[in-house]
């Protein structure tokens, strides 16, 4: 096994256990410290980091392997789990691919539109698909997506040391690769 | 002139030199009258003496003053302290107090009861606002199995539905996926409670005839054995009565805030428990 194998499952790995601590830091520590005020949704960060950083393929399917995590937090039908990330991965891509920036502000940006996006996108496909569509829910969305833009800054530092630690080619410069692997097909 | 060869001044001198003892000797023996020369000089004195007396005092006594600030500051820092501790023991004293009462009331209620109980803890909620779901400290390991109830003391909470080994997923009345079997208590109208993923729910199937107004307590059916019967559930917050529809629409708010849930009892064996006391009576 090469190198850059190790390091490519050692991230997922890590990754993984990483989402984990964020949903469980959102449904066991944040309702029991600050109550009822809506919680920074971190995995949806951790998503929207994912969706533009990762090679395109890899990200899909590992979003995926994400929504099936997501619901054992919650009871969420998978259908919807699916259907609302890869909406949101959409999202993410169609910025992903017109507007190349690294700086921290674009991505805080991009993951509060994001998640602003997510709460739209699942209103919608909750009509659609489910027969109980789920309320709006307006002013707690609202006051998780400010949470979110906060929240944003910090974990996107993170994640980014965390990418860049099991990297096979760290980069160095402002620009950072997002193919690794020939096998892997951009759209 | 000067027959004696007498140096007049230095006799006069020494007059002077003896007199003025004598002088004050006979000054101190009428020490009951001032002298008349002496009178200004006692005044000017007296006069600096009652000035720099005052200084003094005044300076004593911002000195004091100045003193006793320090001290006060002191004072009041080391009661500040003592007070704060104190509030702070007092509000231990009083969380300790309600959880007591708390911890009495449930071990009351289990004592009190036929069914079968298992206390657990509440370790986490929801990862989306879509969703009311809680995550019980409790799992398999410990007896727990799909579709058991969870109540507290005030009134049913849901029901288990993804048993792990050390954990459970409870679903709450107020998820848009859950549905209870309920009835009016006074009317004993059946109906069931379907949740709104908001605050309440709904009692549907109620029909239009029933004499439902708000402030009516709605309580488990027991018709599947997993909820005691009679146990309240929730309290009617409005009624709907819609002139093309046969049944009316009753929006429900749970006993229960799930917010503030942090133990309750997972019903393991229901054992045919009522909470209704006519049901009781009549039977007997």
């Amino acid at each position: 096994m090469s190198r850059s194998t190790i390091l490519l499952i050692l991230k997922l790995v890590v990754f993984t256990l990483v989402f984990y601590a964020f949903c469980a830091f959102q449904t066991s520590f944040w309702p029991f410290v600050l109550g009822s005020f809506p919680a920074p949704q971190l995995w949806l960060i951790m998503v929207v980091f994912i969706a533009l950083k990762w090679p395109n393929i890899r990200a899909v399917f590992f979003i995926y392997f994400l929504g099936l995590i997501m619901t054992r937090y919650s009871y969420i039908p998978l259908k919807m789990a699916w259907t609302s990330l890869v909406a949101l991965m959409l999202f993410v891509w169609i910025f992903k691919n017109r507007i190349h920036s690294t700086s921290l502000f674009y991505f805080s940006i991009l993951a509060t539109s994001g998640s602003f996006f997510y709460a739209i996108a699942y209103i919608l496909i909750s009509r659609w698909l489910e027969p109980n569509p789920t309320p709006v829910f307006f002013l707690h969305r609202l006051l998780e997506l400010g949470c979110n833009f906060l929240f944003s800054i910090p974990i996107y530092k993170f994640l980014e040391f965390i990418d860049q630690r099991f990297e096979s080619n760290p980069s160095w410069g402002p620009t950072t690769t997002t193919a690794s692997t020939s096998s892997e097909v951009e759209p | 002139m000067n027959f004696l060869n007498i140096n007049f001044k230095k006799a006069i001198l020494i007059l002077l030199m003896a007199l003025l003892p004598l002088i004050s000797i006979n000054m101190e023996q009428k020490k009951s009258q001032e002298s008349w020369f002496a009178q200004p000089l006692s005044f000017l004195s007296d006069g600096f003496q009652s000035l720099f007396s005052g200084l003094s005092l005044g300076v004593r006594g911002t000195t004091a003053e100045y003193l006793n600030l320090i001290n006060i500051k002191k004072d009041n820092a080391r009661l500040q302290s003592e007070l704060a501790e104190i509030k702070t023991r007092l509000k231990l004293f009083d969380e300790s107090q309600i959880e007591i009462a708390r911890l009495k009331n449930i071990l009351d209620f289990q004592k009190n009861t036929k069914m079968e109980l298992l206390p657990a803890q509440v370790i986490g909620r929801d990862l989306l606002p879509d969703h009311k779901t809680i995550t019980l400290n409790k799992g398999k390991k410990h007896g727990l199995k799909h579709m058991q109830a969870v109540i507290t003391v005030s009134g049913a909470v849901g029901y288990i539905f993804r048993p792990s080994e050390h954990t459970a997923h409870v679903m709450l009345i107020t998820d848009r996926y859950s549905v209870f079997d309920a009835m009016i208590q006074k009317t004993r109208a059946r109906g069931l409670i379907e949740g709104t993923s908001k605050e309440g729910g709904i009692l549907q199937y109620i029909d239009r005839t029933e004499d439902v107004k708000a402030g009516d307590i709605i309580v488990t059916g027991g018709l599947d054995n997993i909820f005691p019967k009679g146990f309240p559930l929730a309290v009617v917050t409005d009624v709907e009565r819609k002139t093309k529809s046969a049944s009316l629409i009753v929006n429900v708010k749970p006993v229960v805030e799930a917010n503030k849930i942090e133990e309750v009892f997972v019903v393991l064996d229901a054992a045919h428990e009522d909470f209704f006391p006519e049901t009781t009576t009549a039977a007997n």
